[in-house]
């Protein structure tokens, strides 16, 4: 067995030319099939990034009463002592370094009052920095406002600022009722109002400073939400249960992005879509490497007559084929990994940045794409361009074993 | 001899007619009288509103003035509430916060709304209007309630901008209280109850002193309102009914 | 160059396993990049559509007074008189379909223990199935002849209600004049729809039901209107704004949206899903370019000895270099032609009869997301076009650098060349 593998690279390395081309068309088709791993995964990533950031994040951390009725968005049931939660978390040292984002947030419904009438509206009010990198309310704002910066400060969607006969320096009234079931009554500036271009945004929400929501909630210290960004989307799950361990309070639940709403199933689907698109990229090479493949043994005919003449069965003929076919696909294989795990990597820490192809500036998503680097996947892209190199050259290493020994010898 | 009996007959018949109005109230004879119950002038009372939620109990305090159905002017006390001041001026409302130092005016959708997370709605607490404006009453009977000989009275609108479509009440065949009133909606579905819990009798007046009122489509709740120390005919000036009092 | 001309042809034919090979390359290359790209349009068309045959139609008619308060869901500021008109003027527009009505009203829902807030849509039954496709996603039945107490409810409300078909439920809600209405309706059937909002919040109930419980009086507060389906998502957009914009000059007092002004947020994500889809597609041409290129390159340096033979007979280098592209340009014209045939028939099946979204993306599909149906492909011309003469510049450009290089080897060392 061992000499048909020693010839098959002699063969290899006797037609450099031929074989600089099959393993560089290789090389590339696995480049591009890396690369588009990470690609993908970091277009999911983003993906889930956007559809889950305005609400639960990856993970959230509530109270179970709030969980249950989350559609009315209650402000009675909360987390009591957020700030020691975020620390214990922190810094526990097996899951701190997964933590992109840990911030606290309080969504709640309210009326806006102007003249003599009311209307009601969402806020969404958390630690302006933070949301400056969650919401990115501040990417819609229309000039001459400005983001919020400091106390009883907000920005409103434009359509709803427009309904009540609102500007840039108003003062809004914003009354609601707190967590102690009493009314409440708070005054603020807008600084800005915002235009997303989504319905939901700015007919309906504003944001404020998540200090001023606590006074007029009366929640005193409590928050009704931590949300939590990680690195890595695909760790939510683990994230969460250790999460879990390190908060005694029963009341209290942590859930990753997985168990709310429809995101994990939407996830699951266009990972599904993409995959088959992954496999037509990975045929493609593949079929190039079968045109070199069938190129070669057409090539052959005379060596391949004589090797039979010499004695050679149609067996051994057919795994020098193969083997070489093989050989050629490994090579490529890992120079194309190498070549593509480059580019993710680069792209894993520079970011792919996709605004300017995007119509509106102004839509608070996060259009940065970091691809995702995963060593499973990589192996498995050097292994499928492997076998598929192998799988490809099997009609023609068929083909070459099948020659009739006469006809091969006489041509040239 | 033709005239005595001319005159027998048309007395007989007068007496025949009076008889029939003497034999029974009107429903909008009763209405009237409830209304005029209500009409007392100026009063200052302590209340109390006791907001049963499952189990939860949230109690409220104020302090309230009054005149008529028309004027009202609440404090509250309790601590969570403490200095907010409602301000009810014939079918408007204002909410005065004192830590914001401000005036917010109620209206539209929100009357509707319950007070407080209470049952009794804004709508519910500000409505003055003369029942018999816009309901046809009819007198469907009689009945003894909680050991009280009442009549009882369903209402049916005459127009269709009013809050409940019907409403059926037990009313004090003496004291022209309405013990209990159940509120319907146009479908016929039972919304709310009003009953009567305690009446007391101040100087000439009867009044009721505790009130249950209980949402019919929400489970397990209540709320309670509770008078005390009423006071009748104080010396209250007019402009205590007013904004700018409000806002001081 | 009448001769190179023939050389040229005669060594096509000469090397027609070889010249197949390289076309069948360039053909391959191109359907991939046809069916994908029809694919991935069709992906985001069905977003759009699902989005139309759901909630906004191709054009939706209000006053312009209800659009301004549209937030509050008022019952008031109905069409009047306008609406028989407007059926009227859509009548006469071929591209039209049908027209339904609607109106919408705020209301909650109780199972005594919860109360949830709900959009509630009033609609006419039976025009309602030609605009809107709701029925395929009920479990249970639509509509019934006698649905004054029939009422529609999203599965995922049903689940938080912790009810299903044939339960009895209380709709909440304000009539007309403002007066509180409740009342008892049973539970019809549950929506499933690819539309999460439906899912979450939506109730309907018919005009029988409406007049009765909140006191509407036929008060129409939306014409919905559908129109004919175009494969292509651009000549389609055209068509609707073209009758929107007929329809807003001849009724100044309406207020005419089209899907494009209501769905703001779904066409930006179907965008930002485009770009993605570009990146593939470059990806493809980039494969489908080194496939080719590779080809090329490879067979022109099998020929070397073939070079050295018409060197020998007096064939300049640039002639023989001309050859080859000559020869390329055949092959890519060969392969191009078969490959955008090919493309095109793979492609009309996908327009016409298109792909069942469960066969791409399994169960999981139907199952939680209410989607069904099919994912049709669109024509893409100016790309199928790009795609054609790059397979063609490709396959006759690629022999050019090696053309060159072997004929300027020796004559003698080329003739030897094995």
């Amino acid at each position: 067995m061992f000499y048909l593998v020693r010839l098959a690279i002699r063969n290899i390395g006797r037609n450099k030319r031929r074989s600089v081309l099959a393993v560089v068309s290789v090389a590339i088709s696995l480049m591009v099939i890396v690369f588009a791993q990470g690609f993908i995964g970091g277009f999911v990533a983003s993906f889930v990034k956007n559809a889950t950031k305005n609400e639960a994040g990856h993970i959230r951390i509530a109270s179970k009463k709030f969980e249950e009725r989350s559609r009315f968005y209650p402000v009675a049931y909360n987390v009591a002592a957020p700030d020691s939660i975020i620390a214990s978390i922190q810094r526990d040292p097996a899951i701190a370094s997964d933590i992109a984002l840990i911030t606290q947030r309080i969504t709640f419904g309210v009326l806006l009052s102007f003249g003599g009438n009311s209307r009601s509206a969402i806020a969404l009010a958390g630690d302006p920095a933070k949301e400056e990198r969650l919401l990115y309310l501040q990417k819609s704002i229309l000039p001459p406002g400005r983001y919020l910066s400091g106390r009883r400060e907000i920005i409103m969607g434009s359509a709803l600022a427009a309904s009540l006969h609102f500007r840039v320096g108003d003062t809004v009234r914003v009354m609601t009722s707190g967590s102690d079931y009493a009314l409440h009554l708070k005054k603020f500036v807008i600084t800005g109002l915002f235009s997303t271009g989504l319905n939901v945004f700015d007919d309906m929400m504003f944001q404020i400073n998540i200090d001023d929501a606590r006074d007029l909630l009366a929640m005193g210290n409590a928050t009704q939400q931590i949300v939590i960004m990680l690195g890595d989307y695909r760790k939510a799950d683990k994230v969460a249960a250790r999460i879990r361990s390190l908060i005694p309070d029963t009341s209290i639940s942590v859930t990753p992005w997985t168990k709310i709403g429809d995101t994990y199933t939407t996830v699951v689907l266009v990972q599904r879509v993409y995959g088959w698109i992954y496999i037509i990229i990975a045929l493609l090479g593949a079929f190039i490497i079968s045109n070199i493949m069938m190129m070669v043994v057409m090539e052959r005919r005379k060596e391949i007559g004589i090797l039979k003449s010499m004695g050679f069965t149609r067996r051994e003929i057919l795994t020098m084929f193969l083997f070489e076919g093989m050989a050629l696909g490994f090579v490529g294989s890992l120079a194309g990994a190498a070549l593509g795990l480059g580019l993710v990597a680069f792209f894993h820490v520079h970011g792919l940045d996709l605004t300017a192809y995007m119509s509106r500036m102004s839509i608070p998503l996060d259009n940065v794409i970091y691809t995702t680097l995963s060593a499973a996947g990589l192996a498995y892209s050097i292994v499928l361009g492997t076998v598929l190199s192998a799988f490809v050259s099997i009609a023609p290493a068929r083909q070459a074993a099948r020659m009739n020994v006469v006809d091969a010898i006489k041509s040239v | 001899m033709k005239g005595l009996t001319m005159n027998k007959i048309i007395t007989f018949v007068v007496c025949l007619l009076s008889a029939h109005v003497s034999f029974g109230i009107t429903p909008d004879e009763i209405l009237s009288a409830i209304d005029k119950n209500r009409n007392y002038g100026a009063i200052s009372y302590d209340a109390t509103m006791e907001i049963h939620v499952g189990d939860e109990v949230r109690t409220k305090t104020m302090k309230t003035l009054g005149r008529g159905t028309e004027k009202a002017l609440a404090e509250f006390t309790n601590p969570q509430d403490k200095g907010t001041k409602y301000l009810k001026i014939n079918k408007e409302l204002w909410i005065y916060f004192p830590s914001e130092q401000d005036v917010v005016k109620i209206s539209g959708h929100m009357l509707k709304e319950g007070m407080m997370g209470s049952d009794v709605s804004y709508e519910d607490a500000l409505e003055s209007d003369a029942l018999h404006k816009k309901f046809a009453a009819v007198l469907t009977g009689e009945e003894i309630f909680e050991g009280h000989p009442c009549y009882v009275l369903t209402l049916d609108a005459l127009v269709k901008d009013v809050p409940y479509y019907k409403r059926k009440m037990w009313v004090d065949k003496e004291l022209f209280i309405q013990w209990k009133e159940e509120m319907y909606a146009k479908s016929g579905t039972l919304l709310k109850v009003s009953h009567v819990l305690e009446m007391k009798k101040i100087g000439l007046r009867h009044f009721p002193t505790k009130i249950e009122m209980v949402n019919m489509l929400r489970k397990n709740t209540k709320t309670v309102f509770e008078m005390s120390d009423i006071v009748f005919d104080v010396k209250v000036a007019d402009n205590v009914f007013s904004l700018q009092n409000l806002q001081r | 160059m009448d001769m190179i001309l023939k050389i040229a042809l005669r060594n096509i034919g000469r090397h027609k396993r070889r010249t197949f090979l390289s076309a069948v390359t360039i053909a391959a290359g191109l359907i991939v990049f046809i069916l994908i790209d029809s694919t991935l349009t069709g992906i985001d068309r069905m977003s759009i559509d699902n989005m139309i045959t759901l909630s906004s139609g191709a054009l939706k008619i209000q006053t312009v007074t209800y659009d301004k308060e549209k937030n509050t869901f008022p019952l008031n500021y109905g069409m009047g008189e306008e609406l028989s008109k407007v059926r009227a003027a859509l009548a006469l527009d071929k591209r039209v379909l049908h027209a339904t009505r609607r109106t919408q009203f705020l209301g909650q829902l109780s199972n005594y223990d919860e109360t949830i807030p709900v959009v509630g849509t009033v609609v006419d039954e039976a025009a309602d199935t030609m605009v809107f496709g709701l029925k395929p996603y009920i479990t249970g039945s639509y509509f019934g002849p006698d649905n004054g107490r029939e009422i529609l409810i999203g599965r995922q409300l049903a689940q938080d209600l912790g009810v299903g078909v044939g339960d009895n439920i209380t709709l909440y809600a304000l009539t007309k004049y403002d007066s509180r209405n409740a009342d008892q309706f049973r539970i019809a059937g549950l929506l499933n729809t690819a539309d999460p909002t439906i899912n979450h919040s939506g109730v309907f109930i018919t005009y029988t039901a409406a007049n009765e419980f909140l006191d509407l009086e036929n008060t129409v507060s939306e014409l919905d209107v559908s129109t004919k389906r175009n494969s292509n998502l651009g000549v389609f957009s055209h068509d609707v704004k073209e009758i929107q914009a007929t329809l807003q000059h001849q009724f100044p007092s309406l207020r005419v949206n089209t899907f494009l002004d209501l769905g703001a947020g779904v066409l930006e994500l179907t965008r930002a899903k485009r770009v993605a889809g570009i990146i593939f597609m470059a990806v493809i041409l980039v494969i489908a370019v080194v496939g080719i290129f590779n080809t090329v390159f490879m067979s022109v340096y099998e020929r070397i000895r073939e070079i050295g033979v018409l060197r020998a007979h007096g064939l300049k280098p640039r002639d023989i270099t001309f050859m080859f592209v000559l020869e390329g340009f055949i092959t890519g014209l060969f392969g191009s032609a078969l490959g955008i045939m090919v493309g095109s028939l793979a492609n009309m099946y996908l327009v016409v009869t298109g792909i069942p979204m469960e066969k791409m993306v399994g169960k999981i599909a139907t199952a939680s997301y209410g989607i069904s149906g099919n994912i049709y492909g669109e024509w893409n011309l100016p790309a199928m076009g790009i795609a054609f003469c790059l397979g063609m510049l490709v396959a006759t450009v690629a022999g050019i650098i090696p053309a060159r290089r072997a004929s300027k080897i020796q004559v003698t060392q080329a003739l030897r060349f094995a």
